[in-house]
């Protein structure tokens, strides 16, 4: 049997990734084991190898574009194999029928069958699909040719069947059975031509479900603190000069709230239903924009990183972020999070904790205010640090004490800098 | 309403056959050691010091002459319970059980009938080797004429053992060894839990776990995890294996379109290859929406050695793994 190439699955909610590039073409000879395309995830990129040894055929011309988790890119000839053996996915079955084999030992043409009639119908029959997936095809007349599979080598499932409503918008089957109207409803509120449709990718598609989740099962209240930063700002400016770059003042952030945590160790916990586990490790995740989203890569241990340190990571990651060369190492726990919105202007905002964290601080602008001193109105720079806590493991006097740690640290700074 | 209390399941049992020895004169208890010393897992008790030597009998160890009586005297009219030490030993007693006991009432074209019922302490987990460790509920769920049953928790532990009194068939019950200790709330008093009936145990939405006995605490443990992980399980706890409620499994497959069976026994031929197959020969076929997925007990014998003797039969991490590549369309 050939083998077949298939985009494989690597991280649990992974739907599509795009081939980057191909280390081998059409007819060249592949070994187990051999580097055969980059794949691109939303997340990173990684390489995809061999799955057996012999003859690279049908490759997929699809490159840079968003392929469905299963789907065949590519098949593997034995020796002497032929294109008739193919019985799996419809459109690459339908495709290998009319393309011929690069194989380097030619094929004995008197002794194979005429292939071309039989083996279309036999890929049309050998769609491969879920019982339920084709279930709701036959009730709703759709031929199940025209789907491609998100499943498992290509499988056609449930979520892949898309109907037409009464309202004639499309809907994915399952989710008309699940919730009658959800797109259309929507959609329905405006003239056909007032939108451009965007379908969600993978990455949307986690935020999505994960701030949906956290919203609907953490409990989740804030509290914000001013922070004065002059004297923080002039220890930075005094910083020695040396070839390793200057800490930024969000890098100031991501210690002191180490630092915060690290005394206060009861608030780096998480909750489940059971316990509660409280981290041996202060875990921050700091959020890196991208341009179709956001992803959370960890400082790992910054409690017993210097502020250089932590500098340094925070630049390789989010280089690396930007690169969706991340691993999962790399995001994956963590213990909070600081997302920073000062350099857009944001004077002040909240943001969504991200399980498993309990916490999670949102950086505003910093700006000269007017403070009171005594009686008298001074000139300060102050930006406003506002916490969001899970009530069920940090209780109102614990958060108020971690903020306020988190401000005497910023406001004190030379803690900041000391081993 | 009886009042309730928390006890454990083998207090439970040992509960259900005090009522049965009260209310019925005909009840006796036989097996090897339930006398004086209590049982081999202390079920019995002190039993035999309510209920004196004749209704508790200490029987030599002779499993095949014990259930020879047990099944005499049910034919008799009596309502024999026969304890054996450890579910193992039934291979001994196999010619009564599976030729004699369910036979008889079809044999004799329904003149008699073999009220006998035999409890069979079984599964791993003591660290009891391969000899005294196994779950061989299957063997006795493949003889027609037999009813088999799994009790999950205390309470179902004391109702399936009373139903079972009162059922005119051999009925053989399998209790697990880990689950004695386990303590869960009780009713005083008689009633019953109806054999042939599962129980949905959790509701869900995205698979269907299907479990029996010890599977069911560890299923139910596992859904919470899934649910954490936004997974919504339902669990199924089967409670009777012969006759099996197919009814109640094809209702929720037909809901949540994915089944995971988790099962004891050896996987092959197991009662998860039951459960699967009565799925895909019903209307719930059209409502699958990926394979069905068996997690079963090693294809080999209970090992001694601690680690790998619960490598060898599911965990609850086996059942969260399994369930989360179910549900999230990785199979």
């Amino acid at each position: 049997m050939p083998f077949e190439v298939i985009l494989p699955k690597v991280d649990m909610d992974m739907t599509h990734a795009r081939i980057a590039q191909w280390y081998f073409t059409e007819g060249q000879r592949v070994s187990k084991g051999d580097v055969l395309f980059d794949m691109e995830t939303d997340k990173s990129m990684m390489d995809v190898e061999a799955p057996a040894t012999g003859t690279l055929a049908h490759v997929s011309e699809v490159v840079d574009a968003e392929i469905s988790v299963g789907e065949v890119v590519a098949w593997i000839y034995a020796e002497g194999e032929t294109v008739a053996e193919i019985t799996a996915n419809p459109q690459t079955a339908t495709t290998a029928t009319t393309a011929t084999t690069a194989h380097d030992q030619p094929v004995p043409t008197e002794l194979s069958p005429p292939v071309a009639h039989e083996s279309t119908d036999t890929a049309q029959q050998s769609v491969r699909a879920s019982p339920f997936a084709r279930k709701l095809a036959r009730d709703n007349a759709i031929d199940l040719k025209n789907v491609s599979g998100s499943g498992p080598m290509g499988r056609i499932v449930a979520t892949d069947i898309i109907v037409r409503a009464p309202s004639q918008q499309p809907t994915r089957a399952i989710e008309a059975l699940q919730h009658p109207t959800s797109d259309a409803s929507v959609e329905n509120l405006f003239a056909e031509d007032a939108f451009s449709r965007l379908p969600h990718n993978a990455m949307r598609r986690a935020i999505a479900t994960r701030v949906s989740l956290a919203c609907s099962t953490v409990p989740a209240y804030h509290l914000s603190v001013d922070c004065e930063i002059d004297a923080l700002l002039a220890l930075r400016k005094d910083l020695p000069v040396t070839d390793r770059k200057k800490p930024s003042i969000n890098d100031c952030i991501v210690k002191a709230l180490a630092l915060a945590l690290h005394d206060n160790p009861q608030a780096n916990a998480s909750w489940t239903d059971t316990a509660m586990l409280v981290h041996k490790t202060v875990d921050i995740g700091v959020a890196v924009a991208l341009d179709d989203g956001l992803i959370t890569p960890l400082i790992r241990s910054a409690q017993s990183l210097s502020l250089h340190d932590i500098s340094t990571e925070i630049q390789r990651l989010a280089d690396k972020a930007r690169r969706n060369a991340l691993t999962p190492d790399e995001y994956r726990g963590g213990t909070t999070t600081v997302s920073n919105l000062g350099m857009f202007g944001a004077d002040r905002f909240t943001s969504i904790i991200n399980p498993p964290h309990s916490s999670i601080v949102s950086i505003g602008a910093a700006s000269e205010r007017a403070v009171v001193r005594e009686g008298i109105i001074e000139i300060a720079t102050v930006l406003t640090a506002t916490f969001a806590f899970d009530h069920r493991v940090i209780d109102g006097a614990l958060g108020a004490q971690l903020a306020s740690c988190f401000r005497q640290c910023i406001e004190n700074p030379q803690a900041l800098i000391d081993p | 309403m009886n009042d309730v209390s928390e006890i454990s399941y083998a207090e439970a049992i040992k509960d259900a056959m005090a009522i049965a020895l009260q209310a019925d004169e005909r009840v006796f208890l036989m097996g090897e050691d339930i006398g004086v010393y209590g049982g081999a897992f202390q079920v019995t008790g002190d039993l035999v010091h309510r209920f004196g030597e004749d209704r508790v009998i200490d029987m030599p160890i002779s499993e095949l002459a014990g259930a020879g009586v047990a099944v005499g005297a049910a034919v008799n009219g009596l309502r024999p319970i026969l304890e054996f030490q450890f579910s193992d030993f039934a291979a001994l007693a196999m010619e009564q059980i599976a030729n004699q006991a369910a036979k008889m009432r079809y044999m004799l074209g329904g003149e008699v009938s073999v009220p006998v019922v035999m409890r069979f302490p079984s599964g791993s987990g003591t660290g009891a080797a391969a000899q005294h460790s196994q779950s061989l509920e299957a063997w006795f769920g493949h003889v027609p004429g037999l009813k088999v049953v799994q009790p999950s928790t205390p309470y179902d532990a004391k109702g399936l053992l009373l139903a079972a009194l009162e059922d005119p068939d051999p009925v053989m019950i399998f209790e697990h060894k880990l689950l004695y200790k386990v303590k869960g709330e009780v009713p005083e008093g008689h009633y019953t839990v109806p054999i042939g009936k599962a129980a949905v145990v959790l509701e869900g939405r995205d698979l269907t776990i299907v479990a029996s006995s010890i599977m069911v605490p560890r299923a139910l443990d596992a859904a919470g995890e899934l649910a954490r992980q936004g997974v919504s399980a339902e669990v199924i706890d089967l409670r009777t294996i012969r006759p099996l409620d197919r009814e109640t499994i094809v209702k929720s497959v037909c809901k949540t379109h994915r089944l995971l069976c988790v099962y004891e026994g050896v996987k092959t031929l197991g009662i998860g290859a039951e459960v699967s197959a009565s799925v895909v020969e019903s209307e719930a076929f059209d409502f699958l929406d990926a394979p069905i997925v068996r997690l079963g007990g090693a294809e080999s014998p209970i090992p001694y050695n601690p680690e790998l003797e619960k490598a060898a039969v599911p965990q609850k991490e086996n059942i969260i793994d399994a369930a989360l590549a179910l549900a999230s369309g990785v199979r």
